[in-house]
């Protein structure tokens, strides 16, 4: 969809700004999670505490992109097109932000891991992180162009990796039920994959905030009924 | 939409050879405030003043089409305008009130028509009391108007109309000449008097429109571009010319 331009220039900066932020927040949280995933799978605890550490650059991130949303509301009381792009935005941000918490999850189980010999190889828990990561970038791409079959696109994707994790868990019931020595380091994957999974939701509420904002309509909860999830 | 006070059907005006408004069908539903807005010269005012029919006293005009009060054309030949203005007041940009007394500001017009002389005195409250302006003036009725300040004045021009007894009130940008506090007593105040009476504004303040309207037309070049509820218009109209500009993509 083509958008003219503001009349305020300074007002369209603003709100390109906003955008711009957005996209390189992405980047930075789908990196996140790509190194949480990696110092997992290449035993690399170092590299799993430099994503706990850099998980604060992602929350100033969120805030300074929430305060600009606000200042916006505040100074240039936005309306349709505007309005809808700007509470997107402040939700975007807030899945973002919950995505990078989400990675230092998976790295904090990471360190532990690390530590203890290596339940089984890694296979589907890779798989289900490129997948999630994939995730990350269309629900983003979705937003940027206004894409909503993109949008679409994720919420179908989320459903596979919901099937992956359920997977994943018995799988790994299956060890937990034949070697009690086991249980931890299982219990750790499976909530390595819960996170993954969780991380999914979080891009479908980002598709769901796309499909409102281009269209105006509520979406988020219609889908959870639907596929009988608890709401978001 | 519920039904209307006032419908227009297929209204064309004109300035000499000049349309100003083309095709206008819509109606006006009683009871709620609805903003006309759009850019200068789209045409909205040229609406509201065809409303009460005070486009008649500019020479070389010319209406088409219907405009239905109480299912009559206020256009017909037998129809008294005085009396049309009388149902429909007006409140204009700037305050206007006449050079004599608060009191006689607003006895002034019921005196000249008949209504309230059997209790002048109780019109007179009960219409500054309908306009918020009562505690404020009720010592100093036979003080000049022109002492009050802005918002006041504008006030009792509401006061002056409401004292007609009319059934729709028509603004034409009443808080445009006002400061900030003056303007939100004035918005207050249309949300009370929509309880009783039905209100046509034309605000070029969109936040203003936003805050206090329920419906909400929006024109340009003297088309009727899109008419909806207010909510609908400035969260996710359907046409992609109001988008432009209630968002200041426009020009």
């Amino acid at each position: 969809m083509e958008e003219k331009r503001h009349t305020s220039l300074h007002y369209e900066k603003e709100l390109q700004e906003i955008k711009n932020n957005l996209i390189y927040l992405g980047a930075v949280t789908e990196k996140a999670i790509q190194n949480a995933m990696k110092s997992l799978s290449e035993r690399n605890s170092n590299m799993a505490r430099k994503v706990i550490k850099d998980d604060d650059e992602i929350d100033k991130m969120d805030s300074d992109i929430e305060e600009r949303c606000i200042r916006i509301l505040a100074l240039r009381q936005p309306t349709a097109i505007d309005l809808r792009f700007i509470t997107t935005a402040i939700k975007i941000t807030g899945h973002l932000e919950r995505i990078g918490d989400m990675a230092v999850n998976i790295a904090e189980k990471a360190i532990q891991l690390n530590e203890e010999p290596i339940l089984k190889p890694y296979i589907d828990l890779p798989r289900m992180a490129d997948l999630v990561g994939e995730m990350i970038k269309d629900s983003l791409d979705s937003f940027i162009r206004n894409d909503l079959n993109m949008a679409d696109k994720v919420r179908r994707t989320e459903q596979v990796t919901d099937d992956l994790n359920e997977q994943i868990f018995r799988e790994l019931l299956t060890f937990m039920m034949g070697d009690s020595k086991t249980i931890h380091r299982a219990l750790m994957i499976m909530q390595v994959s819960k996170n993954l999974e969780r991380i999914a939701d979080h891009t479908k509420g980002i598709a769901d905030m796309v499909t409102y904002m281009v269209t105006g309509e509520n979406v988020r909860h219609q889908t959870s009924i639907i596929s009988g999830e608890e709401p978001a | 939409m519920d039904s209307g006070i006032m419908k227009l059907h297929k209204v064309n005006f004109y300035y000499g050879q000049c349309r100003a408004l083309t095709n206008i069908s819509m109606k006006f539903v009683k009871n709620k405030v609805t903003a006309l807005i759009g850019p200068s010269g789209c045409g909205k005012s040229t609406l509201l003043r065809l409303l009460n029919r005070m486009n008649d006293l500019i020479s070389g005009t010319r209406v088409e089409g219907e405009i239905l009060f109480e299912d009559k054309n206020i256009y017909a030949p037998d129809i008294d305008p005085v009396e049309i203005r009388r149902k429909i007041g007006m409140v204009f940009q700037k305050p206007n009130p006449f050079p004599k007394t608060i009191y006689n500001n607003i006895s002034y017009g019921p005196k000249l028509t008949g209504i309230g002389t059997g209790n002048m005195d109780a019109l007179v409250e009960q219409s500054l009391k309908q306009a918020v302006l009562w505690d404020e003036v009720k010592d100093i009725l036979n003080k000049s108007a022109m002492n009050l300040s802005g918002g006041q004045q504008q006030r009792l021009c509401i006061a002056r109309a409401l004292a007609m007894k009319p059934d729709i009130l028509l603004m034409d940008e009443p808080t445009s000449a006002l400061d900030p506090i003056s303007t939100a007593k004035i918005e207050e105040l249309i949300e009370e008097l929509k309880k009783n009476y039905t209100i046509i504004i034309v605000t070029h303040n969109m936040q203003q429109a936003a805050r206090i309207s329920d419906e909400t037309a929006f024109f340009y070049i003297g088309n009727l571009v899109e008419y909806n509820k207010t909510d609908k218009i400035f969260t996710n109209p359907d046409i992609k010319q109001t988008e432009d500009y209630i968002t200041g993509r426009f020009g």
